[in-house]
């Protein structure tokens, strides 16, 4: 279990969604199909999903960028329509796609959004600068997707913000800057703010997130907790024996599935008790044996079950 | 927090602005520099009276006899042409208010901020019309400074000058009223460009052509369009009927409204 998770499916509800649909044109496909979400204070909240599932739409409509055919969406018990300036002022946003003002420096543009928002601390401006090692003399046109992201990322919380809404904010990063990325998430969870982010990059909800969310075809297909999900009831079990050993000695016993062989090594997928491994084994010498916890990946992928997952990353 | 928005327009907008205020400076020196002497312009009229009506029309002269003195040419020569550029600079005014943001993508972003979309257009909008009046303001200098070169146009009124300028610049808010509506109701920019551009190019059309049909629909079109509502070489000879700049602001500022409203209510593209 990851010691970075904590439980916190409780307390007041910064994000809700109640019913939130969403069909572009009249009578198109609904990109977001009767929402129902909370997201509570002090939560990281990962909302999953390949590309195309409504991850980015659910985002416009709480940012209020788009308006929903029906349903509501309230932050912090506020509506996102009629309440936005008010909203506005206590979250901070980044979009899938960052794009500003091409000829404009990163200063300029950091100097123009805090004056905009009023009261932004300079100090806090330069630590997050210089903790994303940004370079804020550059044109925009000059830099790199990876340190676009940067000046998003610094433009959404250099005002401190209650709430963080963050699309798809590592894809560019560099590892040691994602590093840097999960520990200011945490900071800010460790100081009750909310953060609310999409990804198909599973690997990083597993490292941060407290709960995720997994959508598709514009349904919330499950919202779990990432400590169960990593906890679900099936485990990869890897044997090594002194002689090949047949799948098929293995294949069709009670809760055991997907067996592969690589010369002496035997895989396979264990849901529930270990007896049914132990009794097939039965004579053979074992060299060695392991057990793996599946990753969130794997989880993912066995609620789209045998359905193809498109566009899914899977890092590693 | 307010004015923001309207400081950064003006800031982000005042190079644009003084360029096209130097080019319209320079075609106004241009322009006197050239305008012949009272035989020249004899001479002028001359040449126009032999030409067929509809051609005359088509340059927007109803009577050639304005040409023999330095208004009429002046108004001829140099309004007419003003007032086309100036639509032009509108047009482009018009796009930086929500069309060139949004089809960027930047508009996600400044609507992250806590600022209300009606007040980023009103912000914009009054930004774009003070640096309109900026244009207007260095067109006037360079106008003043031109007629001090060549005698014959030395003895026009500067206040009546001053008094087309403003016209001018109230073509450019209802030029402008009219783009800032186009851009909120289509999304895309280039078809918001295109519908404008075919509105200016019709309304040229049916100011210069307009009443020469009298029994079609011309004179209706007449009526719709913007630069049946300016005339420099009137304004200049018999000064300024405030009621045609009048409407020409109003028209501008409802529209400017309008698209603030209806900003408010719609998607933005993402």
């Amino acid at each position: 279990m990851n010691s970075n998770h904590r439980s916190t499916e409780t307390g007041t509800p910064v994000i809700q969604a109640h019913g939130l649909t969403k069909a572009y044109g009249r009578g198109g496909p609904l990109a977001l199909n009767r929402l129902n979400l909370d997201v509570y204070q002090g939560e990281i909240f990962g909302y999953l999903g390949p590309n195309g599932a409504g991850k980015s739409t659910t985002i416009r409509i709480l940012m209020d960028l788009i308006r929903p055919t029906s349903g509501t969406a309230t932050l912090f018990g506020q509506d996102v329509r009629e309440h936005a300036v008010e909203i506005h002022r206590r979250i901070g946003f980044m979009p899938g796609e960052l794009n500003l003002w091409p000829g404009r420096t990163g200063r300029d543009i950091v100097v123009y959004f805090s004056k905009v928002r009023g009261g932004v601390n300079p100090n806090v401006i330069k630590q997050i600068t210089e903790r994303l090692s940004l370079d804020l003399s550059m044109r925009v046109r000059e830099y790199s997707s990876g340190n676009k992201r940067k000046l998003g990322l610094l433009l959404a919380t250099m005002h401190e913000p209650e709430l963080l809404i963050l699309d798809e904010p590592t894809s560019g990063l560099d590892p040691l800057m994602q590093q840097t990325f999960n520990d200011m998430m945490l900071e800010m969870r460790a100081a009750g703010h909310t953060v609310f982010l999409s990804s198909h990059v599973l690997s990083e909800v597993q490292t941060i997130c407290d709960r995720v969310a997994i959508l598709r075809g514009g349904v919330l297909q499950a919202v779990e907790s990432v400590e169960k999900l990593t906890h679900a009831d099936f485990q990869w079990v890897t044997i090594t024996f002194r002689e090949p050993v047949s799948p098929s000695h293995f294949e069709g016993k009670n809760g055991i599935t997907n067996v592969t062989a690589d010369g002496t090594t035997l895989k396979m997928r264990v849901a529930g008790d270990f007896d049914a491994v132990i009794r097939a084994i039965g004579s053979d010498y074992v060299v060695n044996m392991k057990v793996h916890e599946p990753t969130l990946e794997e989880i993912f992928l066995a609620y789209y079950g045998e359905k193809p997952v498109t566009h899914l990353a899977v890092a590693s | 927090m307010r004015g923001v928005v309207f400081q950064h327009t003006l800031r982000r907008g005042l190079r644009p602005a003084l360029i096209w205020g130097v080019v319209t400076a320079f075609f106004a020196n241009y322009v006197l520099f050239i305008t012949p002497n009272m035989e020249g312009l004899q001479g002028f009229v001359a040449v126009f009276e032999a030409m067929p009506k509809v051609l005359l029309q088509a340059f927007g002269l109803t009577d050639v006899r304005v040409l023999a003195t330095p208004e009429g040419f002046v108004g001829l020569a140099y309004f007419t042409y003003a007032a086309i550029v100036m639509a032009i600079y509108a047009v482009s005014a018009g796009m930086s208010i929500t069309a060139n943001d949004e089809e960027n993508g930047i508009m996600n972003m400044v609507l992250a901020l806590p600022v209300s979309r009606w007040s980023i257009v009103i912000e914009k909008a009054l930004a774009q019309t003070l640096l309109a009046m900026l244009v207007c303001g260095i067109g006037f200098a360079g106008f003043a400074m031109g007629t001090r070169f060549n005698p014959v146009v030395s003895g026009l009124d500067l206040g009546r000058s001053a008094e087309v300028f403003a016209a001018l610049w109230t073509l450019i808010l209802a030029v402008m009223g009219i783009t800032i509506i186009c851009g909120v109701i289509i999304r895309r920019r280039g078809a918001a460009v295109a519908a404008v551009t075919g509105y200016l190019v019709v309304s040229y059309i049916a100011f210069t052509l307009g009443s020469l049909a009298g029994d079609t629909v011309g004179p209706i079109l007449e009526r719709l369009s913007v630069f049946s509502y300016f005339d420099g070489g009137e304004i200049l000879r018999h000064g300024l009927d405030v009621i045609a700049p009048l409407m020409m602001a109003v028209v501008g500022a409802v529209l400017i409204g309008c698209a603030a409203r209806l900003y408010e209510r719609r998607d933005i593209s993402g």
